[in-house]
């Protein structure tokens, strides 16, 4: 604005020593009505000398301005003023001292002189304009600086939690048999974890691996030679007594062996990361029964799924249905039926068997589903298979239901759980 | 008939021996895997039992061998691994039944019993013929109900006969039947045999019901109804 009113003074120049006039206006904004700069020229006594053509707007006359200058205190010449008014208007005053022509001055005459103040007021619109603008501009920037702060931020978690997710995602596989460890590469603060854990469960599964085998042969060892003396003293009808006591000795031994046998199946670990697929699994069972009963000539019905996978291993598998099978072809009349329902939406697997066999005793059969059952206790043929399958059930968190159809028959439900959880 | 047992215990399979010859068997006996293959393709086994936990060829790899050469006699495998794995791949392989040991004597001829049947198309363990009934399960003959009393291998010779009825056995496809491999054999004890069977329908006024072919063997003939 100082600039402005030095253009104004370059252009001024007193008259009849007593007004200012100008040769021309430099400044467009001056000319143009309500152009939003306006100038005036202020002598000592408050008049204004001179107005620039841009004032004829200002709120119409010059009232405003002697309203807005009136308000600005007297400065020395040469001193240079800068106001806000309440309104928002800038104003620049800058006092000079013009010298008036005296014809009759001498060199001990003192010097006339007048002050002139000139004014000029900015209206601030293009100011706060310019503001406003600057403002928003500043907002917005920043608004889309903090959002693409906080995008790379979650750009830059999503990165560095990927390993964690991919490591979750990976153990529900496991827990589901899908995958028998993780094998995705880690960073080297997870690869130390992931390692350990397959290391884990490698040692785990050869473990339960171990574990049944050893028992396994220990069986054979010992079974294989009861056999031969249960069947050579059944050949030997020379002295009865001395058979018949034989031979409670001999299935004494058979039954602590089938019962030990059984608390391995209990006390057995679970197998990790492995699945089978069940619908061939129970047609291969069935294959097998229908071969073994052929001349029982018994009807089957199977409703089952094209595929269904149990995060069980296969061995355990085949004992579950083995035992539940059998027991079905054996204790039925003629008829035989299983429903096999996935239940991916519930989370666990529904298998249901029924024959239309005598109804077995329910309290019998809790009993022996009971955990712990001592053989010697429990009844022979189905006591046995379905504790073997009770046990499992427990290892692996499923349930067993038992109930007797009203139309006769017996039904046995399972519910098997298609993701191991972690047992607290 | 000829019963072969694959066994690697030796009491168990000397017993087992014993058993099925006195229910009316010629047992050949074999030790391990390989002798027990050998036995099935060169003798003509009737019926076989087989343990699977065996030596040398395990039980399921000597199953599936016999089955490769087309020989189609029922098995029986003996386990004493509960393991329903190792049933359902036993019975996958070709078996036709199993046992668990340690098992009831009486369980395991019936089974026997009772596979050879299915085998020769017959579903009773009774298989009667005319007025001759043949009574596999307590190993007995009678005619027109009344008994009738033979001798171990006339029995063998009898059933063999009859559980191919209508079809011509020769003298040494019957002597292979109702011997083990290491009898000592008479040449014409086949024709003694049948002589002594003759004389004993008859006795009972039971027609001859052995018919001899010339240089081919002898047949069971099978009453028309």
């Amino acid at each position: 604005m100082m600039l402005q009113i030095r253009l104004l003074l370059a252009d001024s120049e007193l008259q009849d020593n007593s007004r200012v006039e100008l040769d021309q206006v430099r400044e467009p904004r001056l000319t143009v009505p309500g152009g939003g700069l306006y100038a005036v020229i202020q002598a000592s006594n408050g008049s204004f000398v001179w107005e620039s053509p841009s004032i004829a707007t200002l709120n119409t006359n010059s009232t405003q301005i002697k309203t807005i200058t009136g308000n600005i205190p007297a400065a020395s010449p040469g001193q240079q003023q800068f106001y806000q008014t309440d309104n928002g208007e800038f104003v620049t005053a800058f006092s000079i001292v013009f010298e008036k022509d005296n014809p009759a001055a001498n060199n001990q005459s003192p010097v006339l002189s007048e002050i002139f103040t000139y004014l000029l007021i900015d209206s601030g619109e293009d100011y706060r304009q310019q503001l406003g603008t600057f403002r928003n501009t500043l907002v917005i920037g920043m608004g889309i600086g903090i959002a693409v702060f906080i995008a790379l931020q979650l750009l830059l978690l999503k990165w560095l939690f990927e390993p964690l997710r991919s490591m979750v995602r990976e153990l529900d596989e496991v827990q589901r048999g899908e995958r028998s460890a993780f094998i995705e590469k880690y960073p080297r603060e997870l690869s130390l974890l992931t390692s350990q854990l397959n290391h884990f469960i490698d040692n785990e599964n050869r473990q339960r691996e171990r574990y049944r085998n050893t028992l396994s042969d220990l069986a054979h060892s010992l079974k294989t030679p009861l056999a031969a003396l249960r069947s050579a003293l059944s050949l030997d009808n020379s002295q009865r007594k001395y058979v018949r006591s034989n031979m409670e000795q001999i299935e004494r031994m058979e039954q602590i062996v089938a019962h030990q046998l059984r608390r391995t199946t209990q006390n057995a670990t679970t197998g990790i990361g492995q699945r089978s697929e069940i619908v061939v699994l129970i047609r291969r069972v069935v294959d097998a029964l229908q071969k073994v009963y052929r001349e029982k000539q018994v009807e089957l019905e199977m409703t089952m799924p094209e595929t269904c996978f149990l995060p069980w291993p296969e061995d355990d598998c085949f004992e579950l249905l083995g035992n539940l099978l059998d027991n079905a072809f054996k204790y039925c009349d003629r008829r035989v039926s299983l429903t096999l329902d996935p239940g991916q939406s519930q989370g666990f697997a529904s298998i249901i068997i029924e024959n239309d066999g005598h109804q077995i005793d329910e309290a019998q059969t809790q009993r022996i589903l009971q955990r712990g059952v001592r053989l010697d206790e429990s009844a022979e043929g189905q006591g046995i298979g379905l504790a073997i399958v009770g046990a499992l059930l427990e290892q692996y968190q499923g349930k067993l239901t038992f109930s007797k159809p009203t139309n006769g028959g017996n039904r046995l439900e399972l519910k098997i759980p298609l993701k191991l959880s972690i047992k607290q | 008939m000829r019963a072969l047992i694959i066994e690697d215990d030796d009491l168990l399979r000397d017993t087992l021996g014993a058993i099925l010859t006195s229910a009316g068997y010629a047992c050949d006996l074999a030790a391990d895997g390989i002798d027990g293959l050998y036995c099935a393709t060169e003798y003509p086994i009737d019926l076989a039992v087989v343990d699977l936990g065996l030596p040398g060829k395990n039980g399921i790899e000597l199953i599936e061998a016999v089955r490769t050469q087309g020989l189609d006699f029922p098995i029986l495998i003996l386990t004493a691994r509960n393991d329903w794995q190792d049933k359902v791949k036993g019975l996958e392989a070709g078996a036709d039944d199993y046992l668990t040991k340690p098992f009831n004597n009486e369980e395991l001829l019936a089974r026997l019993n009772a596979l050879l049947r299915r085998s020769k198309g017959y579903a009773s363990p009774v298989i009667k013929l005319g007025d001759i009934v043949l009574d596999s399960a307590a190993q007995t003959v009678s005619v027109n109900q009344q008994p009738l009393s033979v001798t171990a291998y006339e029995y063998r010779l009898l059933a063999c006969l009859m559980l191919n009825a209508g079809k011509v056995m020769s003298k040494t496809v019957l002597t292979d039947h109702i011997y083990e491999e290491e009898a000592d054999r008479d040449s014409n004890v086949i024709e003694v045999f049948i002589g002594r069977l003759r004389k004993k329908l008859a006795d009972l006024d039971q027609p001859d019901c052995i018919e001899t072919l010339r240089g081919q063997g002898y047949r069971f003939c099978v009453p028309l109804e």
